[in-house]
């Protein structure tokens, strides 16, 4: 009885006892052991950890790119079986198409899912504004800063409205000033329309300024450490804006993180 | 900046033609080696005026011209339309790739001309056996091409397709092959080049019109002065002709690149 109720349904995602093994040229690897993630709606989830710890290798179960060896990934109840516009990926270099302007691109989704012209087009408009490339519609994707790529980026899977959104790194290539802002963006965004979504990061401080959970992984074999929930996203949101960086409780829980993470890269070196 | 660089480099382009066309004018005016072997630029430009208006041997220049172009064109035409989407399939699917590639590989590195004869004994001495021979050497360049493009098509642009609604179809559709283009065009442009030696070759070895005929058969009476001239149309249309190709490929592949 009680199983039953903890599936309940507000689960966006659910892992349940998640391996992954592949063929290395060494043998056997276990890229994933024992994971367990319930995903809630409007959950906002970073992900932290070594490099090689399985985050990329997780998202791609999600999104549907990967089967595991074991355990069941579902969405919605659902058994995850291949991509599907549900679960929306940002790749860590925006893939959007060069032979198509800023918006034939962010249309792309509504348009080869056959949604009504005019729906495609209120669509559209309305989330190149929101990620502020309102005016750069005919612009092809060439022709914009990467900051600009990745907003359109963002606008082409927000367009779908997606159940799930998962982003691998999406600030990892650009500077920082242009992260802050991509931050702050994101953050907005994500107040506004209530998505559910899934960051891998390896910067403490991204993590820590947007999630409302964040998840530190360990590496060989890639497993789940350490859960934290966190709240600073409203404090930064809201009036104290960089002070919420300074508090104590942030202080503690980066350096706890950092010390999880330091330790496993000081043990790979043993 | 970028402009005035573009624009030095054509001016070296432009002198080297010039240094080379006056070589060759002082080098032959001034007697320094024989004009029946090294014909005079003027003299060239006689043999052209000449048969430009009389036209050579029971045909006008540009019947010549035509039948050349005829024959490439046709051939090339028909490749294109067969080898582009025959490469693209190829390089989606493992196992039609692993029908076709046996018979490409085993004719691709056959110089033309060894199974020109068995084409002139099946279709006979007319066009169609050029024009299969053409087909033939036109075909394997952009094939190829086109396979290996559609298996270096970023993983990232196909998966996003998929997250994005895509069908399989639409990403073959609206992924795969404009991804494919820039390198679309490379095997055009290459089977063209193919494609136009092989003609040459083929009109010098069974043919009664053509530019590579008329150079042959120029050839045949020591008129020096037509065989350089042929050799110049014969160049000057390869030029347009890939140049018509380049032009058709800025327009529709503007991000060729860039991205």
């Amino acid at each position: 009885m009680e199983e039953i109720l903890n599936a309940a349904p507000q689960h966006v995602v659910t892992l349940e006892n998640i391996n992954l093994k592949y063929n290395g040229e060494r043998g056997e690897v276990t890229a994933l052991q024992n994971v367990n993630l319930n995903i809630e709606k409007g959950e906002f989830i970073c992900v932290l950890g070594p490099s090689g710890c399985g985050k990329s290798t997780l998202l791609n179960i999600m999104a549907g790119f990967l089967k595991p060896t074991e355990g069941e990934a579902k969405m919605n109840g659902k058994l995850i079986e291949g991509a599907s516009w549900e679960r929306a990926v940002v790749f860590q270099t925006p893939t959007l198409y060069p032979w198509l302007n800023i918006h034939d691109n962010v249309a792309f989704g509504p348009n080869v899912r056959h949604l009504p012209k005019k729906e495609t087009e209120e669509l559209t408009r309305k989330y190149l504004n929101l990620v502020e490339l309102g005016d750069f519609g005919d612009h092809k994707p060439y022709e914009l800063s990467g900051g600009m790529r990745q907003r359109a980026s963002l606008a082409r899977v927000l367009v779908n409205q997606p159940g799930m959104i998962l982003m691998d790194e999406p600030f990892g290539a650009l500077d920082a000033l242009t992260r802050q802002n991509m931050q702050t963006l994101i953050r907005k965004i994500w107040s506004q329309t209530q998505n559910t979504v899934f960051l891998i990061t390896h910067d403490v401080d991204e993590a820590l300024a947007l999630a409302t959970r964040i998840i530190v992984m360990s590496s060989r074999p890639g497993r789940i450490v350490k859960e934290f929930e966190t709240d600073f996203t409203y404090d930064i949101d809201g009036v104290n804006k960089e002070s919420a960086r300074y508090t104590r409780k942030y202080m503690q829980i980066r350096e706890e993180i950092l010390n999880i993470i330091n330790e496993q890269n000081e043990t790979l070196k043993l | 900046m970028k402009k005035k660089k573009l624009s030095t480099e054509r001016i070296i382009t432009i002198a080297t033609v010039v240094i080379i066309l006056a070589a060759w004018f002082l080098v032959t005016n001034l007697g320094l080696v024989d004009t029946t072997l090294l014909p005079t630029p003027q003299m060239v430009w006689a043999a052209f005026m000449d048969i430009a208006v009389n036209g050579y041997k029971g045909f006008t220049f540009a019947q010549h011209i035509g039948a050349s172009m005829y024959r490439l064109l046709v051939s090339f035409l028909l490749a294109a339309v067969v080898a582009v989407p025959l490469g693209l399939l190829s390089g989606s699917s493992s196992k039609f790739r692993a029908v076709l590639e046996p018979i490409i590989e085993f004719y691709r590195p056959l110089p033309p001309l060894a199974y020109y004869t068995l084409l002139v004994l099946l279709l006979g001495i007319e066009n169609e056996s050029k024009i299969a021979l053409l087909f033939l050497a036109c075909f394997a360049p952009i094939y190829i091409q086109c396979t290996s493009a559609v298996m270096r098509v970023k993983k990232d642009y196909i998966n996003s397709a998929y997250t994005l609604g895509a069908t399989k179809k639409q990403v073959f559709t609206k992924v795969i092959f404009p991804a494919c283009l820039p390198d679309i065009f490379m095997g055009l442009r290459t089977a063209l080049g193919v494609g136009y030696t092989t003609l040459v070759a083929a009109e010098m070895v069974a043919a009664s019109s053509g530019l590579g005929w008329l150079v042959l058969d120029a050839s045949n009476y020591l008129r020096y002065d037509i065989i350089f001239m042929g050799i110049i149309v014969m160049s000057a249309t390869g030029i347009i002709l890939n140049g018509i190709i380049l032009f058709a490929e800025k327009c529709v592949v503007p991000w060729k690149g860039k991205d």
